[in-house]
């Protein structure tokens, strides 16, 4: 059996200067941000050694048995799983909003001109990034880096780590019928706020924050990530990017581009009342059928607005995306994307390219 | 299936056209089978779903069912496991208790 300390030697240059993480730290992360199908790609790379299991009957055996047993054999790597835990902590079961910048502004939002405008000119030297494992109840900047050097290389992704403190039900309950009480037994539990600011050259700042059940928590970490990006960029000086016009263009052309994507729910709303479809068929289109296609060109006719849109982007032959993509635009705000699955960062930009196209 | 299960014969056709004519559907609702096949005897029915999940043909999940009456996204494979609060289409969390968990086929 190898010791964990052991097994980090064998971690590569890209997180060497993190501190050395315990190995229940990492798979407690990988059970809050991975899905089982990451985790067997993950255990893939490992298939030779006889050790390696993908077969188990639920997450918690896939992570701590199969992947734990994995890790301990070095039949996978521990810099993929960082990776992995990475790239699905930054994307998916996401709200982003867009906002666009002027191009005055966007000549000034390279990482160069960014890092100095955040913690002075020697940033490199005073913050150790990537901090992978910080866990921590303020908010701390844990990452700020280029995304893709080769492909776009004016964009960055400065991500800052927080703490979610919540109570869960137990399920115990315990009835008092002397005193008429019910006593109900939650547990505090916290997990990993993970907020991002992404720069999206050459016109687009996302500002990416955790789904959740209440939107007043969302516009919290939305707001804590305005602060945190503080002095880097001037907020007036953004608008939101408002993607209402993009939507109803999106429902209107649903049948145009049906092998594209399928929009399934949307509220409309016309100046006397609002009007809210959704397919019987969970798997269906609001263009199913040519009585439902003639019921949106009604409700969208006119000066009618579309308020909202659960849009299925469809997996394309040449992988991108590879199976399909759920999201809803617009619920409490009008730059709003939902990303309500696990999804990869090009699946994202993906959806934000096609928003672009829909935009023009 | 028939062969083995004679009885039920007659709703299993039933059942082969219904799936036929909605072959977009990636899942069977059986309220929505209710309502369609409405003069297939309610109980029969329930038999030959169950007998199709015995077969291997479909497995049973549950789903909630949001305030609107559409089913909600995520699949269960317990009602148990479905979580207090759940999204509805439009992004807006109900409380899973006020409303239906219901049991829904899909392919095996």
């Amino acid at each position: 059996m190898l010791a964990w300390a052991d097994a980090f030697i064998h971690v590569g240059a890209t997180f060497s200067r993190m501190q050395i993480p315990r190995l229940d730290d990492l798979l407690e992360l990988v059970n809050e941000f991975c899905t089982m199908e990451q985790i067997k790609d993950l255990l893939r790379t490992g298939q030779d050694n006889k050790d390696v299991r993908l077969s188990a009957a639920n997450k918690e055996e896939l992570i701590y048995k199969n992947l734990r047993t994995a890790l301990e054999v070095r039949a996978v790597s521990l810099d993929r799983l960082i990776e992995m835990v990475r790239e699905a902590e930054e994307n998916g079961h996401q709200r982003i909003y867009y906002h666009k910048v002027a191009p005055r502004i966007a000549e000034t939002m390279t990482i160069e001109a960014v890092g100095p405008r955040l913690w002075g000119k020697n940033w490199k030297s005073k913050h150790q990034f990537p901090l992978f494992l910080s866990r921590s109840t303020d908010f701390t900047y844990a990452d700020f880096r280029l995304l893709a050097p080769n492909k776009k290389p004016l964009d960055w992704v400065l991500k800052v780590y927080g703490e979610y403190v919540y109570e869960k039900a137990t399920g115990f309950v315990e009835k008092k019928p002397e005193t008429g009480r019910i006593l109900r037994e939650f547990e505090v539990k916290s997990k990993r706020l993970v907020l991002l600011a992404r720069w999206n050259s050459p016109d687009l700042l996302e500002i990416r924050v955790p789904e959740d059940s209440s939107t007043k928590r969302v516009a919290s970490w939305a707001e804590m990530m305005w602060t945190m990006l503080g002095a880097a960029i001037n907020r007036t000086l953004v608008a939101p990017w408002d993607l209402s016009a993009i939507r109803k263009r999106m429902i209107a052309r649903g049948p145009k581009y049906k092998n594209l994507y399928r929009p399934r729910d949307a509220r409309m709303r016309s100046k006397h009342s609002n009007v809210s479809l959704e397919t019987i068929n969970p798997d269906g289109s609001l263009f199913d059928s040519e009585d439902d296609s003639q019921l949106v060109s009604q409700a969208l006719s006119g000066q009618s607005e579309c308020t909202y849109a659960s849009i299925f982007w469809l997996a394309q032959k040449d992988g991108l995306p590879s199976e399909q993509i759920h999201t809803n635009i617009g619920q409490t705000s009008p730059n709003e994307l939902i990303f309500t699955g696990q999804c990869g960062p090009r699946e994202i930009d993906y959806v934000t390219d096609k928003l672009r196209f829909f935009g023009r | 299936m028939a062969d083995r299960k004679p009885d039920l014969k007659p709703v299993f056709h039933r059942l082969s056209d219904w799936a036929k004519a909605h072959q977009a559907w990636n899942l069977v609702d059986p309220r929505e089978l209710r309502r369609d096949l409405n003069d297939v005897d309610p109980v029969l029915l329930s038999l030959a779903l169950q007998a199709l999940v015995n077969f291997g043909v479909l497995r049973r999940v549950y789903r909630a069912v949001a305030p609107s009456g559409v089913l909600a996204d995520d699949d269960y494979d317990d009602p148990n496991q479905v979580p207090e609060w759940v999204r509805d289409r439009f992004n807006h969390y109900f409380l899973s208790s006020e409303g239906d968990i219901v049991p829904v086929f899909k392919p095996a």
